[in-house]
């Protein structure tokens, strides 16, 4: 009888220790800010979709430090305007550890001021502008997973590299949204394109969404154009196909990089091979994604294309991990773990360089990233690289 | 409402100071942007109560953007650099006045509109090297970037406007603004001195406008032709001005403040949707308030939404 | 050089009759009832939808939606007047903008509410068709839209120059309180009118959903655009849209075609041409 109280008290003591430390300790907080509004809002979308799959994980396995890991996710609408408050009010007000999300450049540069002056750890989406990365000169807690822009364009050339190997093409049209997103660097591009012994007699700017591709691709047709590489969004996928048939403009093979592509278009004849640059795809033989695919469709249903989705998934599960091996919410030795990297995600294995531009941001994934589909029968085939192509690249011979 | 103009103003120059813990720097950050909305909406007004309708609002804000970027990044001082911007949005809209006198109503609203696409346009195909291109460039901020510092120096652009705009209130330029925009034949019959009085208003309000322009920079450390000379800019500042209270100067302040506010506090309760009910509320505002705000308590400004 | 000529012309003509039909609409609501409808780009986006879903849920093509996406649009706007506009008639016009400009915020976010914000496109038989004479090639379903909107256009002149409503019509356009005194239902011409003027943005929203996609933010570039074209045409000036259409489409394709580095500049091109119209006419009636 007396041992058996003795027991029950020193559960009870027990009991109640545990629960008042861990009402003592504090709940790990994260914010993320993602365009869930606007133009842009299908990837913010995604990422939060990714982002509430990697929480559900962390919490079912017993959250971070012991705790439930919490988050604030807001709605910066990709502007400026909403991003600079939000990412204040995660400072100041909710006293986040760490600050994710931020998926457009012009957000990215925004918030450098107020980065500096809290220096939080910030573990960006997306932001592939070199204004960003300047302007992150020196900060010491900035981990970037997504490419910078000349990763995105050394992905192209070595695909381009990869269809002259294989098909003898040399000649390029290209053109470009006259925005931020297709301007960057293109005179870069073409330089480097020429010294690599391709020709590009055509290269042109256009306004993205305006639907109106008939003249330019007219002056195109003059050339004999191999490949029809285009830089813009999602909107200007249908048009460019379609009008290029329109004029009898036939490329042997039209590349485009959006970020996205518009619903219906893989069931559309009129895009039956066209090729399109992604960071991931749902068919990616990778065990880490497969994993992923199955996981989200588990919880959300249908599946997404969106590479934003397993981006946001890996940010916060490495973000997670490093802060539980780290033991503490410190961010220097956060920072420290996290820079030790070394896992297999979804898009592909996760290791931090020094960033080219700026040594001392942490870089995620460069140009390997990046992988080329082919739309076929209403699905994308991975064509490039090899190691998670799924088929052959289709090509119209003359 | 004789205090409500001082008392605002006690209010604006308490807003940092207020001890509202964490949201601290956030309500300094929002109330910031705030002010350039209200100082963009007040200068638009200014020159709308000569009856112009005009949509270049952001030609100007980004020409004042821009030539402060410019000039700063090529080692100027910043204070000078910062009124070259009403300075070139001044000189650039005096020229576009002129041509522009003989258009009316929608006539002007879409030659001012026009001409703003055309200067983004200039803008996203100069070269790299002298503007950024359609990428952009980063700008170094006034006051090396001090949060509060920068608050009170846009308090202080807002109340330039503020106090331009009561000046042509109080003076004589209100009935010659006024009788333009009722009738610029009768005017001219009356004896006002239409071409000077409609350019006076025109440069005025550009220069201002170019004024916050140039101020906005250091709050967004970021020009770029897509967004800094983006139309949603001029909308925007027309929707703020008629919703606050058109030809008045607490209007477009007020408008400012509440759909700012408005648009914070929809967003933290509905995190989705948020806009449309927004759209609603713009609407339902204007047909049961068709004076603006103001006219809760201006029955002047009652009177006048009773057609003009 | 004499080919691609005149494929630069075929390709002005073509995207004339789009800018053209998305116009219409405007210049009928602005013509009429003088206000500034800012809700039109949005309308177009609701005739796109409609569109859209009909095609994937019956299989209905675009084309024979075009019916369907003017006749919803039409009652959709009957709803829009009766509650808002024509409260706001009498006021001063300024309040109009903000009004349709609220309209167009809502109807914006509430399609990216219920469909995302992605683009949708469809899949049409005539998409991949081109029709060849000579060296001109040009595709079937912007002819289409050509015709469609040659065809409303002249028939819309038809309606106001031919017919009594039309009378009535173009008597409330000049003087409502005129047309008022001698006994015309003003109220019910604008509530027409605006139906009409809805019912044709939609109208092409469905034809451009078949050459771009129907997106909830695809509104807005349609709306500049209609804008500039019908001021251009000189209000109230229902063929003038016609030739302002192909005047700046024709601008602009040459261009695109002809000018290195023009791509970006035949926007510039579209609004100096716009712009130096107005000034110069104004200055010329002068």
């Amino acid at each position: 009888m007396n041992k058996l109280a003795v027991v029950l008290v020193v559960v009870a003591l027990l009991a109640m220790g545990g629960t008042e430390g861990l009402a003592q300790r504090e709940q790990v907080r994260i914010g993320i800010s993602l365009p869930l509004t606007g133009p842009a809002s299908a990837s913010g979308k995604a990422a939060e979709a990714g982002y509430r799959l990697a929480l559900d994980e962390i919490n079912k396995a017993g959250g971070v430090l012991g705790r439930r890991l919490q988050v604030f996710i807001e709605d910066d609408g990709n502007l400026p305007a909403k991003g600079v408050p939000i990412f204040t009010k995660f400072v100041t007000v909710d006293r986040v550890h760490a600050i994710t999300g931020i998926f457009g450049s012009a957000i990215g540069v925004s918030i450098v001021g107020p980065a500096k002056l809290h220096e939080p750890l910030i573990a960006m989406l997306g932001a592939a502008s070199p204004l960003v990365e300047r302007g992150f000169e020196g900060y010491k807690y900035l981990f970037h997973y997504h490419p910078w822009a000349y990763h995105n364009m050394e992905a192209v050339f070595n695909f381009m590299e990869f269809v002259r190997t294989g098909t003898g093409a040399s000649t390029i049209a290209i053109l470009y949204e006259d925005g931020p997103f297709g301007s960057a660097g293109i005179g870069d591009t073409r330089s480097e394109l020429i010294k690599r012994g391709f020709d590009v007699p055509f290269m042109e700017s256009f306004k993205t969404g305006s639907g109106d591709f008939t003249a330019l691709l007219t002056r195109a047709k003059r050339h004999p154009v191999d490949v029809l590489f285009w830089i813009g969004f999602d909107a200007d996928a249908l048009p460019i196909a379609v009008q290029s048939r329109e004029i009898g403009f036939k490329p042997r093979l039209i590349f485009g990089s959006p970020a996205s592509w518009p619903v219906g278009y893989e069931g559309n004849p009129v895009a039956r091979d066209v090729a399109g640059m992604a960071g991931w795809t749902s068919a990616s033989p990778l065990p880490a994604s497969k994993e992923f695919v199955k996981k989200y469709q588990a919880k959300f249903g249908s599946l997404s294309e969106e590479y934003m989705a397993p981006m946001g998934y890996t940010i916060l599960t490495s973000l997670a991990a490093a802060m539980n091996k780290a033991g503490t919410t410190d961010k220097d030795r956060v920072t420290a773990e996290l820079a030790k990297t070394d896992a297999d995600t979804p898009v592909g294995r996760l290791r931090f360089k020094p960033s080219r531009l700026s040594p001392s941001v942490y870089q995620g994934f460069d140009s390997d990233l990046w992988m080329v589909f082919q739309f076929r029968e209403g699905r994308r085939v991975p064509v490039w690289p090899k190691h998670v192509a799924a088929g052959p690249l289709a090509w119209r011979w003359r | 409402m004789r205090w409500a103009g001082p008392a605002a103003l006690v209010v604006a120059l308490l807003v940092p100071l207020v001890p509202a813990g964490g949201y601290q720097q956030y309500v300094v950050q929002v109330a910031t942007f705030v002010l350039i909305n209200a100082g963009v909406a007040l200068a638009w007004d200014i020159q709308a109560r000569t009856g112009q309708l005009s949509l270049a609002p952001a030609a100007f804000f980004g020409l004042g953007a821009y030539a402060y970027t410019i000039a700063a990044l090529r080692g100027v001082p910043l204070p000078v650099a910062f009124l070259l911007g009403p300075l070139v949005a001044g000189a650039v809209s005096l020229g576009l006045g002129v041509v522009t006198l003989r258009l009316q109503g929608l006539y002007f609203a879409i030659a001012t509109l026009a001409f703003a696409e055309v200067v983004k346009v200039i803008f996203k195909e100069l070269p790299l090297d002298l503007t950024g291109g359609a990428v952009g460039l980063t700008a170094p901020p006034l006051l090396g970037g001090h949060q509060t510092g920068l608050y009170y120096l846009g308090l202080c652009v807002l109340l330039l406007v503020v106090a331009a705009s009561l000046a042509v209130r109080h003076s004589r330029l209100h009935y010659a603004f006024t009788a333009i925009r009722q009738g610029e034949l009768t005017a001219r019959v009356l004896g006002v001195r239409v071409v000077r009085t409609k350019l006076l208003a025109f440069v005025l309000s550009a220069s201002l406008t170019g004024l916050v322009g140039a101020y906005a920079t250091s709050r967004l450390f970021f020009v770029i032709p897509e967004d800094t000379f983006g139309i949603g800019l001029s909308v925007t500042a027309l929707a703020t001005a008629i919703f606050g209270g058109v030809y008045t100067t607490a209007g477009p302040v007020l408008g400012a403040i509440i759909l700012r506010s408005l648009e914070e506090g929809l967003r933290m309760v509905l995190r989705e949707g948020y806009l449309a009910v927004y759209g609603v509320i713009l609407m339902l505002v204007i047909l049961y308030l068709p004076g603006g705000l103001v006219s809760l308590w201006n029955r002047r400004a009652r009177d006048a939404a009773g057609g003009d | 050089m004499m080919d691609l000529f005149l494929q630069t012309l075929a390709n002005a003509l073509i995207q004339s009759g789009t800018y053209a039909l998305a116009s219409s609409g405007l210049a009928l609501a602005v013509g009429v009832l003088h206000i500034v409808n800012f809700a039109h780009g949005e309308f177009l986006m609701v005739g796109a939808f409609v569109a859209y879903w009909l095609s994937v849920l019956a299989g209905i093509d675009p084309i024979v939606s075009l019916v369907p996406a003017g006749a919803v649009m039409f009652a959709a706007s009957g709803v829009i007047y009766q509650a808002s506009i024509r409260r706001v008639l009498l006021a001063p016009e300024l309040n109009a903008l903000l009004l349709t400009f609220g309209i167009g915020i809502t109807l914006q976010n509430l399609a990216v509410l219920v469909f995302g914000a992605t683009p949708r496109v469809v899949h049409t038989a005539y998409q991949l068709t081109a029709v060849t004479l000579g060296p001109v090639s040009v595709g079937v379903a912007p002819l289409i839209t050509l015709i469609v909107s040659v065809a409303l256009l002249a028939g819309m002149y038809a309606v106001l120059y031919r017919t009594g409503v039309g009378k009535s019509i173009r008597a409330v356009a000049q003087n409502r309180t005129g047309a008022h005194l001698v006994g015309l239902d003003v109220d019910r011409i604008y509530l027409l009118t605006f139906g009409i003027a809805s019912a044709l943005a939609a109208i092409a929203g469905a034809m451009v959903l078949v050459r771009i996609g129907a997106s909830p933010h695809m509104g807005f570039g349609f709306v500049l655009k209609a804008f500039a074209i019908i001021v251009m045409a000189g209000l109230g000036n229902l063929t003038g849209v016609l030739w302002a259409s192909l005047v700046l489409a024709t601008a602009e394709a040459f261009v695109r075609t002809y000018v290195p580095g023009g791509g970006g500049a035949a926007e510039a091109v579209f609004f100096l041409l716009i712009f130096f119209t107005l000034v110069w006419r104004s200055w010329r009636t002068a």
